[in-house]
C-alpha cells in the first residue's frame, strides 16, 4: 500500500526539520516543503497531497488564508493546523476556515502523529 | 501616561508569572529536557529606562522581535546574549557543541521558532485576560545591542513612553544550564489600558 503524503507549510526550517523526521518516521512520505502560505497553495495545487500540516503565521500569505484558498480549490482537503497560537477563538477559525485538526506547538511525536492518523480516519 | 497602582501591579506579576510558567513549559517540550525557571523579574518602566536596564552601549545581543496583533498592538521582543542564544540553539538542534560567532540558517530557524512558541505563550496569556485574541506575527531576527534598537523602536513606532522587562532564567537538563534573556513588550496605542482594565475586572 502506497503511504499517504504530506504536503508541510511552515516559514521555520527548523520546524519543517523536526516535522519532516516525525512524519516520516510515522510511515508518511513528505513530498513537499513551503515556506509560506502563498506557496503551500501552489505547491497544493501542483502536488494534490493527501494531507496538509499547515503553520497558522506565516509571511506571503497567514495559514489560515491559504486553508481557505486550498478549501475553495479542493473542498475535501484535509489540513491540520499546526500552530503556537493555540488559543481558543484562532483554534475556532482555523476549523472554520477548513481545517480538520489542530496541533498546539510546541508539540510532541505522538500528538503529530495522532492529529494525521485523525485525518486518515477521515479518509476512510 | 498610565501608572500602575499596588494592585495593578501584582496583578500584571501574576498574568507574567502564569505567561513565564506556560512559556518553560514549552520550551521544556521543545528541547526535550526538564526545564526549570526562576521567578521573572519585572520592570515596568520608560523605554529609556529599560534600555539602560539592557546596556544602551553594550555587545550586540540576540534580538528576535514580533509584532502583537489581535486585540491589542504592541511589539514583543526576545533579548538574548549571544553565547547563551548559541548555547540553546545547539540545545534544539541537538549539536554536541555550541557554535560560535554568526548565527547559521539552522540556528536563526531554530531561535525564531524558540520566540514564536516563547510569544505564543505570552500572547495566549495576555489572550485569556482581555478574553480576546492576540497573536504575534513572523519572527524576525537580528544581532545588534538591545538599548539601541528599543530606543529606535521608541522612536519609530511605539506610541507609548513605557514597556514592560521581564528578565527570566531557564536552567535546563541535568546538567543544570542556565539559559535566560528577557522578553521585553512595548504596547501599542491604548493596548495597555485595556490590559489593566481586563485585569481589574477580573480581579
Amino acid at each position: 500500500m502506497m503511504p499517504y503524503t504530506v504536503l508541510l507549510c511552515d516559514d521555520a526550517l527548523f520546524m519543517r526539520t523536526m516535522l519532516r523526521s516525525i512524519i516520516s518516521g510515522g510511515g508518511y512520505e513528505v513530498i513537499g516543503e513551503a515556506g509560506n502560505g502563498r506557496a503551500a497553495v501552489e505547491l497544493y495545487a501542483t502536488l494534490r497531497p493527501d494531507f496538509v500540516v499547515m503553520d497558522m503565521v506565516m509571511p506571503e500569505l497567514s495559514g489560515i488564508d491559504a486553508v481557505r484558498e486550498i478549501c475553495a480549490l479542493d473542498p475535501s482537503a484535509r489540513i491540520v493546523m499546526c500552530s503556537a497560537m493555540g488559543q481558543e477563538r484562532i483554534v475556532s477559525d482555523a476549523i472554520a476556515a477548513g481545517a480538520r485538526g489542530f496541533i498546539n506547538k510546541p508539540f510532541t511525536p505522538s500528538r503529530v502523529l495522532e492529529a494525521l492518523a485523525a485525518l486518515v480516519e477521515v479518509t476512510a | 501616561m498610565i501608572a500602575l497602582d499596588e494592585r495593578e501591579h501584582d496583578a500584571v506579576c501574576e498574568l507574567v508569572n502564569i505567561a513565564s510558567g506556560n512559556a518553560a513549559s514549552a520550551l521544556a517540550q521543545l528541547l526535550g529536557q526538564r526545564t526549570m525557571i526562576s521567578v521573572p523579574k519585572l520592570t515596568f518602566a520608560e523605554i529609556e529606562d529599560i534600555s539602560n536596564v539592557l546596556g544602551a552601549s553594550g555587545a550586540p545581543n540576540v534580538v528576535v522581535s514580533m509584532q502583537i496583533l489581535g486585540d491589542v498592538t504592541g511589539c514583543l521582543l526576545l533579548i538574548m546574549p549571544s553565547e547563551r542564544a548559541h548555547d540553546l540553539s545547539a540545545r534544539l538542534l541537538r549539536l554536541s557543541q555550541p557554535q560560535s560567532g554568526e548565527f547559521d540558517r539552522n540556528a536563526q530557524s531554530a531561535l525564531q521558532e524558540t520566540a514564536n512558541i516563547l510569544g505564543g505563550a505570552y500572547a495566549g496569556a495576555l489572550g485569556v485576560v482581555l478574553n480576546g485574541i492576540v497573536m504575534i506575527s513572523v519572527p524576525s531576527f537580528g544581532v545588534t545591542p538591545p538599548g539601541d534598537l528599543l530606543m529606535r523602536l521608541r522612536t519609530a513606532s511605539n506610541p507609548t513612553p513605557f514597556g514592560l522587562c521581564i528578565e527570566t532564567t531557564f536552567t535546563i537538563g541535568d546538567d543544570a544550564v542556565e539559559c535566560g534573556g528577557h522578553m521585553v513588550l512595548l504596547p501599542g496605542d491604548g493596548a495597555l489600558e485595556s490590559i489593566v482594565s481586563s485585569l481589574n475586572l477580573a480581579a
